[in-house]
């Protein structure tokens, strides 16, 4: 072996050998950077849930310290109090307003309003800060920013352009315009983060499809329609199929506002899971009861949200 | 890429600078930091900071380390630290939180008792409970400072002998804060002889040694110039308004939760204890049960009506309830009696406290009353010193506000009062405590619930402790108006727990507390507090909300409880 091949041989060795050292050390940063969020799903999502599984079929009898087995015995229960408990009543038709309300207004909204801003029209960057402010800021303090703002400024300032002469309640203290109050912060709160990632997916639209698109004069509207919109799509498919998983866990921003007592005519089920949940922290007896209102709702989700899934797959509009 | 170097930089500093200022941030709300003192025994003390806060404990801390500055540890530690841990949120974690985690000794609220003990969470504190006193010249034992309710509810019977695993804390009801100046400076007593008194104007009076006997019908109490029956307090709202007063603010945002203990407090009074109890161990004969038009229901008024654990919903007809809502109705209808953003808004509970101390300070109208409970003064310390400061305005021992007693339905309801105490605060201690610490927490248990920690407590915390113990003279003297109040009207009262071992109750903690016993339905619609109720629907008479109460009470309500 020359002089040549020799130093040729070590430099492969060399570079093999720097070669596996990296991948070891990118195996131990992969590992170390995975580990607290994997670790975090396995304990706050697959022991949570296992111990809701087992908590559906218990009977927790606190007064003896008994804890006994029950095939049915919660989850007829729980049906039962789905159907006859008036707040779930209530909270069904409320659930669904939570999901389709915003559905319709706000993502028609953050879809055109995203296409204002990928477009580059005046006040373009600015609207995009002021829009995804709300979800910067801590959910809790722009709720009590909110809540200070309709129920105190706007009053404040009614009653300063009557020169005193009128006052009116607070949005959210008057029980006619409360939920439509927060139903507004809601689709307001969620407008951000859906125009942010509208905005992002149509900045990844190839610019020679764009431009492919102009040179067969298509722009304006039919740009968003044939070009933006398809392109965007996925996007849109994973907020709608994500809004219809969380259906039964929307807590429309209830518990920001009230903590555990929003007034009558707000309740949906995932407030009312969430205030039951804390009820039950001093009332362990009643967690089994919870926990089999859980199963129910996810016997429900989970279908619904693979059918929609399916659907969207089956005639969503193509990028092709 | 140039421009994105200063923006860089500027982000790099501002993640260093907020990373910095959390190195001086513990884990918790605790004012109280403290080094481990390595040559010491520890003592790890869990507190509720909230309305009691935690000046009492620190007080009974440096006293105790003070006693036992010479307690021999092991490892050759010599002397006691007790190391704080305090929070702004009750303990509702699970027993395996407390047998794993550092905390020793635990002063909480809202503890599930059962749970804990179910889960082994609980040390066995029966000999610390049920030996006298002695060491602090007392003869009895911290178990006879309790009521017979507390103990059949803390002990556990084993092998034919009661055990101790918990003790009562701190006592909370609620009320009607007043202010003592205002009512002497603009004459807002009764005077003695008023009922004969044609004019309102006639009625009231600002000399304190001219008072009508009030509820309790006696002169020369605490109680004496207070309105005596809910027209009376009706009558009183309207002089005060008229008196370029506002009669009462309370706290927008809880305003539910708020008129709910209100409620029960008014229900506990006109109730009685034995009636009261019914509500949490039902097993007894009720006499005042009744339909919603206010007839005996079932002959319960002439012949008693049995209460057990299978028809404890018809307990929502008991006649308190009906005068609570007719009470609380009548002020929460009166628009003109209130203060601005009485319902949801942005008032919290210790906003309303700010407001009610600094009121006709800034140019804005005085304010009489604040609803709110027996821990308020101790609540709003930060918001006495704040008004000391800013309006020139005395401290908390400089002005003068007291606990109004409830006014009675009807004048033949006058005479002694019952106080329901629904807070279920309890003091625990962790079941590993290790060994070698049991000699010292045992102690330190026996010291905070001796007479003199628990007299100091409420000269302190102007609020009570829910054990039987006198207050010394000198704490006495040294106490505020409040205080004086408060510890005059739980000595001449009834109390009342709110504890049971019926297993209805344990089981179903969460539906017997002032935050489910209020549901009703009206016009169609279910509302969790009979406040809102009323609020919601202006036009709802009393009786109509009451039948809601039964009606809920009867169906969903009962047909919750887990059997």
């Amino acid at each position: 072996m020359d002089e040549k091949q020799q130093l040729a041989t070590k430099l492969v060795a060399s570079r093999k050998k720097m070669s596996s050292r990296g991948s070891k050390r990118d195996l131990a940063f992969y590992s170390v950077f995975m580990i607290w969020p994997v670790l975090h799903f396995c304990v706050f999502y697959i022991a949570i849930n296992f111990n809701s599984l087992l908590l559906t079929f218990q009977k927790i009898d606190l007064a003896s310290g008994a804890t006994t087995w029950t095939l049915f015995g919660n989850l007829g229960t729980a049906l039962n109090r789905i159907f006859t408990n008036p707040e779930l009543v209530e909270a069904f038709g409320n659930s669904l307003l939570a999901y389709f309300v915003p559905l319709v207004i706000a993502t028609p909204l953050a879809l055109l309003f995203s296409y204002y801003v990928y477009k580059k029209m005046p006040l373009a960057g600015l609207f995009r800060v002021m829009l995804f402010l709300p979800s910067i800021i801590s959910a809790i303090i722009m709720s009590v920013i909110f809540k200070f703002f309709v129920d105190s400024a706007i009053p404040e300032f009614v009653s300063l352009i009557t020169g005193g002469n009128k006052t009116i309640e607070g949005m959210m203290a008057n029980p006619n315009t409360r939920f439509g109050t927060i139903m507004f912060y809601n689709i307001w709160g969620c407008f951000g983060v859906n125009c942010l990632m509208y905005v992002n997916s149509m900045n990844d639209i190839p610019p020679e499809q764009v431009e492919a698109a102009h040179l067969d004069g298509a722009t304006g509207f039919k740009e968003f329609w044939y070009i933006s919109l398809p392109n965007v799509f996925s996007t849109l498919a994973t907020f709608l199929i994500a809004g219809v998983a969380g259906l039964f866990t929307n807590q429309f921003n209830l518990f920001n506002f009230y903590g555990d007592a929003a007034p009558a005519g707000l309740t949906t089920y995932g407030y009312w899971m969430y205030k039951q949940t804390l009820y039950a922290a001093s009332s362990p007896a009643q967690m089994p009861i919870v926990a089999a209102m859980g199963i129910w709702m996810t016997l429900v989700a989970v279908p619904l949200t693979l059918a929609v899934r399916k659907l969207f797959d089956k005639f969503g509009p193509s990028a092709e | 890429m140039k421009r994105r170097k200063p923006i860089a930089l500027i982000l790099s500093v501002l993640m260093a600078f907020s990373v910095a200022s959390f190195v001086g941030c513990k884990d918790n709300d605790d004012p109280f930091v403290e080094k481990l003192d390595p040559t010491r025994t520890q003592i790890y003390v869990y507190n509720y900071y909230a309305g009691f806060r935690a000046d009492w404990l620190l007080s009974a801390k440096k006293q105790f380390e003070e006693m036992y500055k010479d307690y021999p540890g092991v490892d050759g530690k010599v002397g006691v630290q007790i190391l704080m841990d305090n929070r702004k949120q009750e303990f509702n974690d699970a027993a395996s939180t407390v047998r794993n985690g550092t905390n020793e000794v635990y002063f909480t609220e809202g503890t599930s008792f059962h749970g804990l003990y179910n889960g082994d969470g609980l040390y066995d504190m029966t000999e610390w409970m049920t030996e006298p006193l002695t060491e602090f010249g007392e003869t009895r034992s911290i178990a006879d400072k309790m009521t017979a309710e507390q103990r059949e509810y803390m002990g556990v019977e084993i092998d034919g002998k009661e055990r101790y695993f918990s003790l009562p804390n701190y006592s909370g009801f609620s009320g009607i804060v007043y202010n003592k100046d205002l009512f002497k400076s603009k004459g807002f007593y009764y005077k003695k002889g008023h009922e004969s008194a044609s004019s309102i104007y006639d009625k009231f009076t600002g000399d304190t040694t001219d008072l009508s006997s009030g509820p309790d019908g006696e002169y020369g109490t605490y109680d004496d110039g207070m309105p005596a029956t809910y027209e009376e307090f009706y009558t009183l709202c309207n002089y005060i308004k008229g008196s370029g007063v506002v009669p009462f603010i309370w706290t927008g945002v809880h305003y539910k939760a708020y008129f709910g203990k209100l409620m029960m407090s008014l229900v506990a009074d006109y109730e009685g204890p034995e009636e009261t109890r019914l509500n949490f161990s039902p097993d007894g004969v009720s006499h005042t049960l009744i339909n919603a038009d206010g007839t005996s229901y079932q002959n319960s008024k002439e012949q008693g009506f049995v209460i057990n654990e299978s028809n404890a919903y018809e307990l929502a007809r008991q006649e308190g309830r009906l005068k609570a809502t007719e009470f609380i109705k009548e002020i929460l209808d009166t628009s003109e009696w209130q203060s601005s953003n009485a319902y949801e808004g942005v008032v919290s509970h210790t906003d309303a406290q700010a407001l009610y101390l600094s009121s006709g300070m800034d140019g804005n109208r005085q304010i009489a009353m604040l609803i709110d409970g027996s821990w308020w003064e101790g609540e709003a310390t930060d918001a006495f010193d704040d008004t000391a400061i800013r309006y020139n305005a005395g401290n908390k021992y400089e002005r003068n506000f007291g606990f109004l007693p409830l006014p009675k339905a009807d004048k033949t309801k006058k005479g002694q009062r019952t106080i329901l105490d629904d807070l279920g605060s309890m003091v625990f201690v962790k079941a590993t405590l290790a060994p070698e610490k049991e000699d010292i927490v045992g102690k330190f248990i026996r010291f905070m619930n001796s007479d003199k920690m628990l007299s100091e407590f409420t000269r302190i915390t102007s609020a009570l402790k829910a054990l039987d113990y006198e207050v010394a003279e000198e704490d006495y003297a040294q106490m505020t108006t409040f205080a004086k109040d408060l510890w005059e009207m739980r000595k001449s009262s009834n109390m009342v727990y709110n504890v049971s071992d019926t297993p209805l109750v344990v089981n179903n903690r969460s539906y017997f507390a002032f935050n489910t016993y209020w549901y009703t339905r009206v016009n169609g619609r279910s509302y969790q507090y009979a406040s809102e109720a009323i609020h919601a629907n202006p036009s709802a008479s009393v009786r109509e909300i009451f039948q809601g109460m039964i009606d809920y009470q009867s169906s969903n309500w009962w047909n919750e409880l887990s059997k």
